[in-house]
C-alpha cells in the first residue's frame, strides 16, 4: 500500500492464461500499462 | 477494458505494452481472453499478490452498487452494451498502473467502485509526451 506516483514498480512473476511467464524486468525500457482488472464473470 | 480494447492500435503505436492481470482461476480467465479476443497478456494472480501490492482494494456495497454503478450500465445500455449478471468476487475492485522504462509508477489509479476508471487520455498523456520530448 506504500507504493505511489515516483515509486519503483512491484517485482512480479506471473503466468498468463497461455502457460507463458511475465516478469517485471521483461519490461525494463518499455511503456507498461498493468490493468487491475475486477470479477470476469 | 472496452475503452482499452477500442483504442488497442493507438495503444501499439505509442509503444505501450500492456498487461492485464485477474485474481480468477485460470480457467475462467481463459475463457474470458478467448471469448474476447483479448490483444494483450492476461496475468493470473489467484493470491492477489500484485492487487495488494498496489493496493488494489474491496468496495463497500455502496461502491459497488452505487449511484455510478448504475449510471454506468445505463451508458453502456445506451451505446447498445450488454449487461451481464455479476459473479464472482464482485467486491474485489480494480486498477490501473503506468510504469515508465526506468520501472518507475507514473500513474497509479485505485477504482473506487465498478465504473472508477481513468480516462485514455489520463493514461496515455505520459507516453506521448515522452516521445514527443525525445523527438
Amino acid at each position: 500500500m506504500n507504493v505511489h506516483v515516483g515509486s519503483p514498480a512491484v517485482p512480479f512473476s506471473l503466468q498468463d492464461t497461455t502457460g507463458a511467464w511475465h516478469r517485471l524486468e521483461d519490461y525494463t525500457g518499455k511503456w507498461l500499462l498493468l490493468v487491475f482488472h475486477r470479477h470476469l464473470r | 477494458m472496452s475503452q482499452l480494447r477500442r483504442h488497442a492500435s493507438k495503444i501499439e503505436s505509442l509503444g505501450l505494452q500492456v498487461l492485464v492481470v485477474s485474481f480468477e482461476r485460470a480457467d475462467v480467465a481463459a475463457d474470458y481472453a478467448q471469448e474476447m479476443a483479448l490483444p494483450w497478456p492476461l496475468l493470473l494472480d489467484p493470491l492477489r499478490s500484485l492487487y495488494t501490492a498496489y493496493g488494489m482494494g474491496r468496495g463497500h456495497w455502496w461502491q459497488i452498487w452505487g449511484p455510478a454503478t448504475w449510471w454506468a450500465y445505463a451508458r453502456l445500455l445506451v451505446r447498445g452494451g450488454r449487461i451481464k449478471r455479476p459473479s464472482g468476487d464482485v467486491d474485489q475492485l480494480g486498477g490501473d498502473v503506468l510504469v515508465d522504462p526506468t520501472g518507475k509508477v507514473v500513474v497509479l489509479h485505485r477504482g473506487e467502485g465498478p465504473a472508477d476508471r481513468p480516462t485514455l487520455s489520463h493514461l496515455l498523456e505520459p507516453v506521448s509526451r515522452a516521445r514527443v520530448s525525445s523527438a
